[in-house]
């Protein structure tokens, strides 16, 4: 797990400290708060994914998109060399 | 794999431009490992704090301040910036990351777990750029170069 630490004891507040996880379709840092209902889970992924709908409505693994972002690169790359 | 860190200190934050980008080229790829700021306001200053993919920045960028960890790894590819000449990027809807947090003394930090960074591969860019909140404050991200 991630680590998220917001420390506002100087203005005398408090230090929170929090496990993270990613997002499995977008990257966006989940923070887990334990012993509660952790939100949205893709049963494809086998992982946790955030609460924006584009996410938790469908299955676009992340590193699907880093396929599709090599293959335009390699696309491009073969159209600018020709 | 490389290790870089970007700073940016001791700014009044700008609502429309970023605190820092690394804006990776069309062949560059790396992965944000580590972000964090901190306030320098003596008086209660609420902020909100946000990291988000980015995109459309038009113009020469601004070189903010970079470091390597270990001395003997080649200068970073990926581009520290703090602004751009022309257009500032468009962050997308979606953050990364964000969160509120006190510019009087108050510190955020978050690590990424193994295999959990933010990725950049391949013309992408990735902001950090306030959502609320001027008041003096630093800035610092570690990423790591394939």
């Amino acid at each position: 797990m991630g680590y998220l630490s917001i420390d506002d004891r100087a203005a005398g507040g408090k230090h929170t400290e929090y496990d993270t996880v990613s997002c499995k379709h977008c990257q966006a840092v989940i923070r887990v708060v334990h012993r509660q209902p952790q939100g949205a889970w893709c049963l494809q992924c086998q992982g946790p994914v955030c609460d924006t709908p584009a996410c938790a409505s469908r299955c676009v693994p992340f590193f699907l998109k880093i396929e599709a972002a090599q293959a335009r690169e390699r696309l491009w790359a073969a159209v600018t060399n020709s | 794999m490389a290790h870089y860190t970007g700073s940016v200190p001791g700014i009044s934050p700008s609502l429309a431009d970023d605190n820092w980008t690394l804006d990776a080229g069309a062949s560059e790829s790396g992965k944000i490992i580590e972000v964090s700021w901190g306030g320098e306001v003596v008086v209660t200053t609420a902020m909100q704090t946000r990291v988000a993919r980015s995109s459309a920045a038009a113009g020469a960028g601004t070189a903010g301040n970079i470091t390597k960890i270990h001395p003997n790894s080649p200068a970073a590819l990926i581009d520290f910036f703090t602004t751009y000449a022309t257009t500032q990027p468009t962050l997308d809807a979606g953050d990364l990351f964000a969160t509120s947090w006190n510019a009087h003394g108050g510190v955020v930090r978050w690590l990424a777990a193994p295999g959990e960074e933010f990725i950049l591969i391949g013309a992408a860019t990735i902001s950090c750029r306030n959502g609320a909140g001027i008041g003096l404050s630093s800035y610092h991200t570690v990423w790591a170069e394939d």
